[in-house]
């Protein structure tokens, strides 16, 4: 075998100790106790998982240590962590509690962090974050902070950028999408797994396990991550966790890949 | 006193590991002196990153000989991920010699188009020696998380305790008398790891 399965990759979103589900990057809904939340998909054996505080850059504070270290020791499968991550200090005390990987989003732009934790943690502990927004005139561009700033750069040559200081993995992100239910950014997935040789993690839009399918049948990203789909349940949001089977996984990726 | 104790060396992830032997409720411990090495039952090597990295900071910490004095006990060592390549007499990623406990070395991946590196997910792996303890009540199926760029090959396959393919076969698992290494992160994959590590608390 020359090739893994995809992974498929719950991504939570927590802040002050709830767990939250936002659209679009906004609008917060809450679902629950995250420690929980963590505990379930880690009974339903999940390929790794991605936990996200969605407001510790905004509120500039640090990583909630405490909360980490419940989700870290929940978690039995690999996991990462992201939200008000800035120097390495703070990566190396996140990595002791029993985190796999870091991502960083904010702190990625000008490469320092990115290139001094890969230094010393190894690129496969470092992930960077793309949230992606389309303009007005369909144009892509990365947004940081809580998708609250444009950096007025364009997706793709970004990802060849964090590639190049030393990520290991890419975690991208298309916000116009996020809790839409109706399907990835094909196209960015498409265009930025094309290009670089680290693995891209795609997330934002996944509704159904056919969106999955679809996503990895087009492009050639190593995972597919969603939030929405794996939290809330029908058309009224209900919070219920859920997450496929090894073999519906292992059934996602038995189609060939489109080469085109 | 600790069933297994963990060597804390400044680099590895002894956080998980320590967490999975909780959740399996043995008592486990994370040791960094000479002295709670030599008398520690079961010893585990956690390694991450870079090989010259880690053997580095395995001579820093004092600690090198610590282990090797362990080994030659006859008392039960496990490597784990770069933890296991530092057990082979040494690896194409760095200069260092690695601790020469097992007759193999950790080699690159082929250059083949398609084939991307590092090696990162959920993959399967064959038991070459299924009757022997680490193996107990896991089948050829049993999955394990992986994340590496380098990978070993054994000079004589009889050291080789499991098998992967991936660019070829590669050794998942290693094994000499008392010393064992694995590729794998049996800390992060889920029941299977979990069965490993409660057959290596037993051996």
């Amino acid at each position: 075998m020359n090739s893994l399965r995809p992974r498929v990759i719950p991504c939570l979103q927590f802040a002050g100790g709830e767990l939250l589900k936002t659209r679009r990057f906004k609008d917060p809904l809450y679902l629950g106790d995250p420690i929980n939340a963590v505990k379930l998909f880690n009974d339903l054996e999940c390929d790794e998982l991605v936990v996200v505080d969605i407001r510790a850059t905004l509120e500039k504070r640090e990583p909630d240590y405490a909360m980490i270290g419940e989700f870290a020791s929940e978690a039995f499968m690999p996991l990462a962590y992201g939200g008000g991550i800035n120097s390495v200090e703070q990566i190396r005390r996140i990595l002791s509690i029993g985190i796999e990987k870091v991502v960083i989003g904010t702190a990625a732009p000008d490469g320092k962090l990115i290139a001094a934790a890969a230094a010393v943690f190894g690129s496969q502990s470092i992930v960077a974050a793309i949230d992606v927004r389309k303009t007005l005139s369909g144009r892509r561009e990365v947004w940081i902070r809580s998708g609250t700033q444009n950096i007025g750069v364009e997706p793709r040559a970004y990802s060849l950028q964090m590639q190049d200081f030393g990520a290991g993995e890419l975690f991208v992100q298309s916000i116009d999408l996020e809790g839409a239910r109706t399907g990835y950014d094909i196209a960015l997935m498409k265009e930025i797994s094309a290009g670089v040789q680290i693995p891209v993690v795609a997330c934002g839009g996944a509704g159904s396990l056919e969106d999955i399918r679809l996503l990895l049948r087009s492009s050639a990203v190593a995972a597919a991550a969603a939030g929405t789909m794996f939290v809330l349940h029908g058309k009224h949001k209900a919070p219920l966790i859920s997450y496929p089977r090894s073999a519906e996984i292992a059934a996602l990726s038995d189609v060939s890949r489109d080469p085109t | 006193m600790a069933e297994v104790s963990i060597l804390n060396y400044g680099i590895g992830n002894t956080g998980s590991i320590v967490n999975m032997f909780r959740k399996l409720r043995v008592a486990a411990s994370v040791v960094s002196t000479p002295e709670s090495v030599s008398e520690a039952k079961r010893l585990v090597l956690p390694g991450i990153g870079a090989f010259d990295a880690c053997m580095d900071a395995l001579q820093r910490s004092g600690l090198r000989d610590s282990v090797l004095e362990f080994a030659a006990a006859g008392r039960s060592l496990l490597g784990i991920c770069v933890g296991m390549q530092m057990l082979t007499l040494g690896s194409e990623e760095g200069d260092m010699p690695g601790l020469g406990l097992i007759r193999a070395y950790t080699r690159r991946f082929p250059a083949l188009a398609g084939l991307r590196i590092p090696h990162m997910g959920w993959d399967t792996v064959r038991w070459v020696i299924p009757e022997h303890p680490l193996a107990g009540n896991l089948t050829h199926d049993s999955r394990f998380y992986f994340v590496h760029s380098f990978r070993v090959r054994c000079e004589s396959a009889a050291n080789s305790l499991a098998v992967c393919a991936y660019g070829g076969e590669f050794s998942a698992a290693i094994l000499s008398g008392n010393i064992a290494g694995v590729q794998f992160h049996p800390e992060k994959s889920h029941r299977f790891g979990l069965q490993l590590l409660n057959n290596f608390s037993t051996t």
